[in-house]
């Protein structure tokens, strides 16, 4: 399970770079940059529940409640 | 998992589909506007030289320019033949119009078309000719800047078809 979500997130990497690549070659820079952005945005929501599962477990180790 | 295969499979070839389509779109506007150009030339030839009744005239235009651009000056043609009062300007006018959709040409081509409404065939021989140079002129200085924009877009839309198709099962899987 988890390690098909980091082969998904290093997919989603590679398709993202070359479509920047590709569209900062045809000039348009901006739309490079929002897809970048995107990218990023759809990875982050993808690990967000787990960033979340492991703050809690940081707090539940240190006892912080 | 067959039918996800399946709908993967759809994700990954309706976006590039849509891509192809773009390309092939920046793909033919050079093409028609050098096809509306080489009907033109022959127009400049049919007035200037033969005095050719326009009908006539417009139909070897057509046969010049052939495919989508051909059909719009043939279509002129069938409707000056059909009568009915209809000026070769308002013909040339809904004709226009009417193939905005069939032709990849944009609202600037068209425009430059237009722009030769109000003295086809309602002018004298002098006064048209100069006219249809300075719209094949106008649709030469456009297709400069369709090829350059066919260099730098055809490639990248197809690409980005793909990955896009490709991104979207990677994110919906």
């Amino acid at each position: 399970m988890d390690v098909q979500l980091l082969f998904r997130i290093a997919g989603v990497g590679i398709i993202v770079a070359v479509m920047a690549t590709v569209l900062k070659q045809a000039g348009k820079d901006e739309q490079g940059q929002m897809v970048t952005l995107v990218g990023v945005l759809v990875v982050l929501m993808m690990v967000v529940s787990l960033l979340g599962k492991f703050f809690n477990l940081v707090k539940a180790t240190f006892g912080m409640y | 998992m067959t039918l996800q295969l399946i709908g993967a499979l759809l994700t990954v070839l309706v976006p590039s589909w849509i891509g192809f389509q773009i390309a092939a779109r920046y793909a033919r506007r050079p093409a028609e506007l050098r096809a509306a150009q080489n009907g033109l030339a022959v127009l400049v030839t049919e007035v200037e030289y033969g005095a050719t009744p326009l009908p006539d005239a417009l139909r070897s235009a057509a046969r010049a320019a052939g495919s989508a651009i051909g059909a719009m000056f043939a279509d002129v043609a069938h409707r000056l033949e059909e009568g009915g009062g209809i000026t070769p300007g308002e013909a040339l006018t809904e004709v226009v119009a009417g193939h905005r959709d069939a032709t990849c040409l944009t609202p600037g081509d068209l425009e430059t078309l237009l722009a030769l409404a109000p003295v086809l065939g309602a002018s004298d021989r002098r006064d048209q000719v100069r006219h249809l140079r300075l719209a094949m002129d106008r649709l030469a200085a456009a297709e400069a800047v369709a090829a350059d924009e066919r260099r730098r877009y055809e490639r990248m839309y197809r690409y980005v078809g793909v990955l896009s198709g490709l991104a979207l099962v990677l994110i919906l899987i």
